[in-house]
Formats: C-alpha cells, structure tokens, sequence
C-alpha cells in the first residue's frame, strides 16, 4: 500500500478503512522510522515514543496533504520534525550531521590500527556515521538498492539533489577511510 | 593534490550498490554499508507489543475504534468473505450451517425471553416471611417464563405463602396439579369464576382450556 493511499484510508474513515490504514503503517513505516530514529541518537525506547507521536500527528492531520507532492516526502517530513521535536522537548541534542565543510574541518578521531581492510572500512564507517549519520543513512539506502526517490523523500531533498549529495559522499567519506588504503592496496 | 573527477564519483555511486564492483575499496565500502544498512534493520524494532501500544495509544485518543465497537454483521461478512472469495465454498457452506443451526436453537429461547413481562401483571402481591420477600405476580398465561424470575429460598414456603396470598386477595383457586422436577414446583390453578376480572388475555399454552393459570418457583441455589 503507498503512503497517499494509507492517507486516503485514514480520511475516509471508517473501521474497516481505519484498520487496514493502521496495520500498512506499522508495516511499511515502523522498522524504516525507528531505525532512522536510533541514527540520529535515539534510544529503542525513545524512537517507539517517538514513532507513536508521529503517527498521531500524521492521524489527526491527514486531511492537510492536499495531494500536491509527495506523500512520502510529507510523512517523513512529519518523521523529521516529529524527532527534532523530540530533542528540543527532552533537551537532548540529536546527532546531527557536522560534517558539512572541507573534509579536513571535522576532528576524526585516529583509527586503532587494523589487520585486515574490512574492519578498518566498517570502523572507519562508523566514525563517519558518528559525525555524517545523514549522509550514511542515505548511503547505506542506496548501497541496498534502495529507490532514489525513496532516499530523496526520507532525508527531505529534491530528487536531482540527492544524487549530488549521495555522490559528494565519497569526498566526505574518503578521509575516514584513508588509514585503510594501505591496507587496501596490499 | 589530485583534480576531482565529477564522472568518477558518478561511477563510485553506481557501483557501490553492485554485489561485485570494479575496485577493492568501493568493494568493501559498498559492502560495509550493505552489513550496516542490514544491523539496522535486524532488531526489535517493529514487535507485536509495540504494535498494540501504538494500537492502544490510538484508540485513546479516539483516533482508532476498539475492536469490541465492531459491527458484528459486518465482521462476520468479512469473515465468511475470504472463505467464499477463496473457494473453500465448502468451510463456508459449514460455518452458514453452523450459524443457521445455533440460531435455530436459540430462536425459541429469544423469542420467548423476548415476550418475558410484555403482558402486565394482572395482579400482584408481596409476600413477606422473615426475611425472604417474594414479590408474587400472576401473568396471563403467555408469560410464564418472565415467572420464572421469581426466585425463593424455600420452595414449600413459598407455595404456601403464594396460595395464601392468592386467599387473602380474595382469589378462589384450586391446585390441578404439583410437579417438582428439577426442584421446581409447579402449580397449575385455575381460578374460581369469582375472581373472573383477572381472567387472561391469552390463551394459555399446553394448558386443558384457557381457565388454567401456571406459577413455577424456581429455589434461589439449584
């Protein structure tokens, strides 16, 4: 079921209707929100709290998706702000991403030495993910296929625009796996 | 300092989500953040209980109806629906039988609870004896399961006192008959033509002619 139909549902209303809205959102929303909740600083906890207030916010303002755009773009939206909401009430700071300048502004904590490549990379993964976790979030996306529009509509971008951010992240990624190309090259 | 190749990016993109890329690094990279991306989705992220919460969470704020708010015709079509839709014609053809069945069974019970206290009481009396209070109500014949509700303590207490009541009103009766199954008593009486004004309005059920009137008392614990 897509997103606009699931919006459909919930305005038609009924118990039938309403029903099968709610289950094709705990199917199709409820892994991709909470995980993307935990990225960016969430406890399991937390990120159910907070899935359950995006899905209430999405309940009561369904009628205002008034068709134009996207209505995955418009769920996430809601996601995006919903989370950022979160922070601000919890007075916690989300992890959000910093690495937005040269490659050589974010401090990169220094690498334990590896053995072999594919630990450097996937630790070198996670220092990035660390400072960058929109920009992994998207890159993890589309390393598992997933649709460009898809990734465009979760982390709130046009189209065109997340090709160029997606492709920019190999430049950002490259100094976080620099201590690996040794070991890559031998 | 290398001059960055914009194509080249375009390509490290391409083949990062390829199972076997070209070059070592965009090997691993894409591999690495394929085990990431499948972390992330492995995990208690979606599980029953959080469904019901969510669930729950809904139905409170009125957003959602509780599942006891359902229409019971309705659930049933859709229940029978996906037998019929998915030819299990024959489950369906049972689950129809079924239901004919019970409510064939329990049809002559609604029907008669249905007609429980329709017709007035012609007449009542409160019968009191120590602690025990028995309102005693004679019905029309046809009501003589809404009867039933008179529940005593003491059965032969309560057949004295209803008699002695029906005396004392001043109504002239005769016991036709006692039957005690099932620690029940039964009284068939028919009334004396002095107390015609109380003659009923229907005709009495398996009763010899339409004179006869039926009390049954029912013990209070069986």
């Amino acid at each position: 079921m897509t997103d606009e139909q699931i919006l459909t549902l919930i305005v038609k209303g009924g118990h039938d209707n309403h029903l099968r809205a709610f289950n094709a959102i705990y199917q199709d929303w409820a892994h991709p929100m909470k995980s993307f909740f935990m990225a960016r600083g969430c406890t399991l906890q937390d990120a159910d709290d907070v899935f359950q207030e995006v899905v209430l916010k999405i309940w009561k303002n369904a009628r205002q998706f008034n068709g134009q755009g996207s209505a995955k773009a418009w769920v996430w939206s809601t996601a995006r702000n919903t989370l950022i909401d979160h922070f601000r009430r919890s007075q916690k700071h989300p992890v959000m991403d910093t690495l937005n300048g040269d490659p050589d502004d974010p401090v990169i904590p220094a690498p334990t030495p590896f053995v072999h490549p594919d630990d450097c990379v996937e630790a070198g993964l996670d220092r990035f993910a660390a400072v960058a976790p929109d920009r992994a979030y998207a890159l993890e996306l589309w390393s598992a296929g997933t649709d460009l529009q898809e990734i465009a509509d979760r982390i709130g971008r046009r189209y065109g625009a997340t090709r160029q951010y997606l492709m920019e992240c190999r430049k950002k990624l490259k100094p976080f796996l620099a201590p690996c190309l040794e070991l890559l090259t031998s | 300092m290398t001059t960055h190749d914009p194509h080249d990016d375009e390509r490290w993109l391409d083949n990062i989500q390829k199972e076997q890329p070209t070059d070592s690094e965009t090997s691993r990279v894409g591999s690495a953040l394929r085990k990431r991306h499948q972390l992330h989705q492995s995990g208690p992220l979606a599980t029953d209980s959080d469904k019901h919460r969510l669930q729950n969470r809904l139905i409170a704020e009125g957003l959602l109806d509780p599942p006891l708010r359902r229409d019971p015709i309705r659930w049933l079509i859709s229940w029978l629906q996906p037998l019929i839709t998915h030819r299990k014609l024959l489950a369906g053809a049972v689950s129809i039988l079924l239901i004919i069945g019970v409510t064939g069974r329990f049809m002559p019970s609604l029907s008669q609870k249905a007609s429980i206290g329709q017709p007035s009481p012609l007449s009542e009396t409160e019968i009191t004896r120590g602690n025990d209070s028995a309102l005693i109500a004679l019905f029309p014949g046809e009501a003589i399961a809404g009867f039933q509700h008179q529940i005593v303590d003491d059965l032969e207490l309560a057949e004295a006192a209803w008699r002695a009541a029906l005396i004392e009103a001043g109504i002239e009766h005769q016991v036709i008959r006692r039957a005690t199954e099932a620690k029940t008593v039964e009284l068939h009486l028919k009334l004396s033509p002095s107390a015609a004004h109380l003659q009923p309005r229907f005709a009495l059920k398996n009763a010899p002619d339409h004179g006869e009137w039926v009390v049954i008392l029912l013990p209070k614990s069986p």
